[in-house]
């Protein structure tokens, strides 16, 4: 229940971010937090542990961005299964490989994600392509230690405690 | 493919998006508004903190960038307002002439609308000029429609979706939003539509209307709850093709969309 509650809060809070905070100081090239947060996710966990978390993170972007309850469900859910089924056959222990494996899907999600998002507004160009690829690597490089702590946290609340008699 | 855990992930994909697509397809209007307006009033305060934080996050940063340009540019504003000096003199006679043409034109003095000041606590990250999101809502006697200015009477957009303590903004760059125009030189009329969030486009000029580059565009009052005389920006460039109906012109808002921190929606 509390890991559950944490991670709810944790999307929560990079929504509001995305919506409140990153737009004025970005502005046209605002990082997608929570996508990189479910591609990192996805890489590492797999698509059996993370479809919860891709479905409630789609869910509170498509409240808060004013979207129809269900599309950024679809595409969270699609990157989430690609990405898990890609990261478990490119993925490896080697500490470097696996960061790079995973920016690379970042890069690759964010593609997907925008051109989702074009198929609807039709508004994006390569150029557009191109900068927010760049931004939501930036980020993800950024980000990797907080993410790091985050799939520890969920990974010691997901483990069965031992019990010393 | 030796993974057997495969077909248990894709039976869940297909599960998660045949919900999401029923979701979509039935959605009948305002289904999931009370929770979305749960949401944004439980995390309104927390919105105007972040939006706070960021513009002065974002002043201070190009405050720091520009301290090194301060010196030329005081030299360049010392100038400057010498030349000003002596445009406002010119400027008095153009306000009196301009008072009459509003006289003329029936439109409304700018001091006369009811305005409701709102903070700017969020705007939509995945296309800027699409849509803001204001502290006022449906306590504070916003309706949808109504529209929103900045400054003295310029127009940028029109509330859509009102929640209990907040409410949505359509930009005009926003591809939905269209509002009756009025070239103030010209007096011809069209229809100012978004263009993605990327611009906004004066259309439905009848081939026979004058419309030129640098001309005012304002609101006509035709329709709905659009007072007359709202400015909406200059013409860019004028579009013309022989073989269409009508002629459309490129229109420069006067503001920059993702700049805004306080807004007033005209009651």
């Amino acid at each position: 229940m509390f890991q559950k509650t944490s991670v709810f809060i944790i999307i929560l809070f990079l929504v509001l971010l995305e919506v409140s905070f990153l737009p004025y100081l970005f502005s046209d090239f605002a990082p997608d937090l929570v996508l990189i947060l479910i591609i990192f996710l996805s890489a590492r966990e797999g698509f059996n542990k993370i479809w919860p978390i891709a479905v409630t993170a789609g869910i509170l972007v498509d409240l808060f961005f004013f979207q129809t309850i269900g599309m950024q469900v679809i595409i969270y859910s699609l990157i989430a299964f690609g990405v898990g089924s890609l990261a478990k056959r490119f993925l490896v222990e080697h500490k470097l490989w696996g960061i790079f494996t995973i920016l690379f899907l970042v890069v690759m999600g964010t593609i997907i994600n925008s051109l989702a998002l074009d198929f609807r507004e039709k508004v994006f160009s390569g150029e557009y392509f191109l900068y927010k690829s760049l931004v939501n690597a930036a980020a993800f490089i950024t980000l990797y230690v907080p993410m790091r702590k985050l799939e520890k946290m969920l990974g010691r609340y997901r483990e069965p405690k031992l019990i010393i008699k | 493919m030796s993974d057997n855990t495969f077909f248990p992930k894709l039976k869940k994909l297909l599960i998660i998006l045949a919900i999401s697509g029923a979701l979509i397809f039935f959605n009948p209007a305002g289904i999931f508004n009370p929770v979305r307006s749960l949401f944004l009033a439980v995390t309104s305060h927390i919105q105007k903190s972040f939006s706070f934080v960021s513009f002065k996050t974002n002043n201070w940063i190009e405050f720091m960038t520009s301290i090194s340009k301060l010196k030329k540019e005081n030299a360049d504003l010392i100038k400057e307002n010498n030349k000003l000096v002596s445009a406002v003199a010119l400027l008095s006679e153009e306000k009196r002439e301009n008072e009459i043409l509003r006289e003329q034109l029936d439109l409304l003095p700018r001091d006369k609308y009811g305005l409701e000041a709102c903070f700017v606590i969020g705007q939509d990250p995945q296309t800027l000029g699409s849509w803001i999101l204001i502290d006022k809502g449906r306590t504070q006697g916003i309706k949808e429609d109504m529209p929103v200015i900045v400054g003295e009477g310029i127009l940028i957009g029109k509330i859509s979706e009102v929640q209990l303590n907040t409410a949505k903004v359509n930009l005009l760059t926003n591809s939905s939003s269209t509002i009756n125009a009025l070239d103030l030189e010209t007096g011809s009329r069209g229809v100012v539509k978004g263009e993605y969030g990327l611009g906004v486009v004066m259309d439905m000029v009848a081939q026979t209307d004058a419309i030129n580059q640098g001309d005012t565009v304002v609101t006509s009052g035709l329709g709905s709850q659009m007072p007359k005389g709202l400015l909406i920006g200059k013409i860019q460039e004028v579009r013309t093709a022989g073989d269409k109906l009508f002629q459309n012109a490129l229109v420069i808002p006067r503001v920059k969309y993702n700049k805004l921190e306080v807004v007033f929606v005209v009651k």
